[in-house]
């Protein structure tokens, strides 16, 4: 009888053969897949960690909103100690801070809150505060964050927070705001009443009433028109929308909040500007020159002036700031910035018309009315900046150019924004700026009328500029390399 | 005489069973090619899946890390994203990291679909204080070498604070109203020797303001 033993070991090979491919299949599979959740769990720790740090970003901003002067005031508890540089002390986070001393941090991140320990691991974040050294009313929050154990996945953010200035809208009115066909507005709108916009808005517009196009009878909205084509790209927000107005500001915008701002500017002018309160003269004319000066006139015999200037005095010149130092002035009678008429002060040292180029960052406040006399304009290439208070009316005098061109922020607390005359006696007005006005407005002395925005005022805004309550937001933002931990 | 007896259990196999033996396993060789064949080609599928996901993945965190620190060049005057379209997006982003740095001095970025591959080009800030001026680009780095996006498959499309989709192509000062920049990425791959294609979506919310922006 024959054997068939020398068959069964060629099976065994064949099968171990195929099992040592399958096998290496497995292992690649287990490999490759090993590999997918190893770098999605290093992404989705990336992500956590940005999420993480804006997070803190954001926890501090809520400390703002409620205690604007937290900052100066207090150590957050997710902050590393600070070292008081005029006491060489050291606060520990929730500590009291003394308002107005220098700190610095140690090299190491100390300080770390936890916000969730979850599937990609425990997310904590940190911060540190840096003041801004050109504007007092900002602060730097730098949150670093730190997700996972190990070899731990760290990123850090900075931002520049501070309130929305006024002159961060194109227009803000406590009453009802009207733009024709022709009008393209390129800033924010904000009315306590009706938006009636027949142009095209390429900023948002925020109405408390409602935003409409043309059913108007006397600026006031018939019905909301907020879905309107002409509104998408900024948005429109009403009575009527979702979100609504509302939604948006919880709180209206009071004018009265911003007589705090007024009184810090007279009290910066006192201290290191220029403050003047001469109760014999009428008003106090300025000029602003290329060169980065101010000539300030004393306005005498005159009872009006939006109408005429009487006698000009012999002016004083001031030298504002370089670089991007704010300058402050305050002064107790009307301002007049600038004329368009031929005058000779009474020193014979100056004559003809008053144009202004304004070379600084200035701010100009007074308790009573604001006249605008001649064209106002930036020096080239510089970071210069106005903004022009009036506690009463802004008013465009009838000795400004036919052809008028000025640029600013400006702000009528109290009263209105408008032309000393209704006749269209004047030829054409460009205004590049911001406008706030308590009670609305008009310039018809201008028979053709070009509001532009100023884009500039979106960071760059004028020193101790009005802000809105409970405001607080991001300005610049940008990531960084996280301080070592 | 009698034959050696260690001749017994020597006896060769048959023709037939030779034959039958020579079909068996060359069926079995083929399986096991075929199977390899298979392998080896879903190998192939995998790496390319891979390295074009890799890729997109990568141009991807690329872009959007970029864009959401799109900056105004000039406090403002200038709108942090220049253009939008369906296969194009151009914005400015300082992507320094130092934290003491703290005004923005930013590069021009521009992002592309050119000849089927996303390309980014770069113009870099002339001059020592705002406004910059940018010369043309330049730097053209390839990101993703075949894409599938144009016109009528957006790469990028935007809508504004009221979650409301703005037109396809938008140019500044309009682009002020962009609130967000939603990217769907169409890559393409290899399954064997057919093209495939994936989709890496992903949604930017630029972070520094612009006037439309509450």
């Amino acid at each position: 009888m024959r054997t068939r033993n020398p068959q069964s070991g060629q099976t065994l090979i064949v099968v171990i053969f195929i099992s040592a491919i399958a096998a290496l299949l497995v292992a690649a599979s287990l490999s490759w897949a090993q590999s997918s959740v190893f770098q999605t769990a290093a992404s989705n720790r990336n992500d956590i960690a940005l999420e993480a740090a804006e997070a803190g970003v954001q926890v501090y901003i809520s400390r703002l909103v409620e205690n604007p002067q937290y900052w100066l005031n207090y150590v957050d508890t997710a902050e590393d100690p600070r070292t008081d540089t005029t006491t060489s002390g050291t606060v520990n986070p929730g500590g009291s801070w003394t308002a107005g001393h220098a700190w610095t941090y140690p090299a190491k991140i100390q300080t770390w809150v936890t916000l969730q320990n979850a599937r990609f691991g425990l997310a904590k974040y940190n911060l540190r505060l840096f003041s801004d050294p050109n504007d007092q009313n900002s602060i730097f929050v730098q949150s670093t964050a730190e997700v996972g154990s190990g070899t731990p996945v760290v990123r850090s953010i900075v931002a520049q927070v501070s309130p929305e200035s006024i002159a961060n809208y194109q227009m803000i009115s406590n009453a009802s705001i009207s733009y024709g066909s022709t009008a393209t507005t390129t800033g924010k709108i904000y009315s306590a009443q009706d938006v009636v916009h027949q142009g095209t808005a390429v900023g948002a517009i925020y109405a408390e009433h409602e935003v409409c196009r043309n059913d108007s009878s006397g600026a006031t909205c018939l019905k909301s028109d907020a879905t309107d084509p002409a509104f998408s790209v900024g948005g429109a927000f009403d009575s009527t929308t979702t979100p609504a107005f509302s939604d948006k500001f919880p709180t209206p915008i009071d004018f009265t909040t911003f007589t705090g701002a007024i009184s810090n500017i007279e009290s910066a002018a006192k201290a290191t500007g220029i403050y003047d309160n001469n109760v014999s003269v009428s008003a106090w004319e300025i000029q602003f020159l290329s060169a980065g000066q101010v000539r300030v006139y004393p306005v005498t015999n005159t009872t009006d002036p939006g109408v005429a200037i009487g006698t000009l005095g012999c002016p004083t010149t001031y030298t504002l700031p370089s670089g991007d130092a704010p300058f402050y002035m305050y002064f107790q009678q009307p301002v007049i910035v600038g004329n368009g008429q031929n005058l000779t002060d009474a020193c014979g040292s100056t004559s003809g018309v008053r144009d202004s180029v304004v070379n600084g960052q200035v701010t100009v406040a007074t308790p009573g009315n604001l006249y605008i006399g001649g064209n106002i304009s930036y020096a080239a290439g510089t970071q210069s900046v106005l903004g022009l208070i009036a506690s009463g009316n802004l008013i465009i005098s009838q000795f400004a150019p036919q052809t008028l061109s000025w640029r600013a922020a400006t702000l009528a607390q109290s009263g209105q924004w408008f032309t000393d005359t209704s006749s269209a006696t004047h030829t054409s007005m460009t205004f590049t700026g911001s406008i706030a006005t308590a009670q609305g407005g008009y310039a018809s002395m201008f028979a053709s009328r070009t509001y532009n925005y100023d884009q500039v005022l979106q960071t760059l805004r004028p020193p101790l500029f009005p802000t809105i309550e409970n405001s607080w937001a991001i300005q610049y933002w940008h990531e960084v390399s996280p301080p070592a931990s | 005489m009698s034959r050696p007896a260690a001749h017994a259990g020597q006896d060769g196999f048959t023709l037939t069973e030779l034959l039958m033996g020579i079909l068996i396993g060359t069926i079995f060789m083929f399986a096991i090619y075929g199977f390899y064949d298979s392998s080896l080609s879903s190998e192939t599928t995998h790496q390319s899946e891979v390295l074009a996901q890799g890729q997109a993945r990568d141009a991807l965190n690329q872009l959007t890390s970029q864009l959401r620190e799109a900056v105004s060049p000039d406090d403002g005057l200038t709108p942090p994203i220049v253009s939008l379209s369906p296969t194009q997006i151009e914005f400015y982003a300082d992507l320094s990291r130092s934290p003491t740095e703290l005004t923005p001095k930013p590069e021009e970025f521009l992002y592309q679909v050119s000849g089927g591959s996303l390309v980014r080009e770069v113009s870099r800030p002339v001059g020592a204080a705002p406004p910059y001026t940018y010369s043309a680009f330049s730097s053209a780095e390839t990101l993703v070498s075949s894409v599938a996006n144009s016109s009528s498959a957006p790469l990028f499309s935007a809508v504004n604070g009221n979650g409301v989709a703005l037109s396809a192509t938008l140019s500044a000062p309009t682009t002020i109203g962009i609130a967000l920049v939603h990217v769907n990425l169409l890559a393409n791959y290899k399954l064997g020797n057919s093209p495939q294609q994936f989709s890496l979506t992903t949604d930017v919310v630029p972070q520094n303001p612009t006037s439309a922006n509450n």
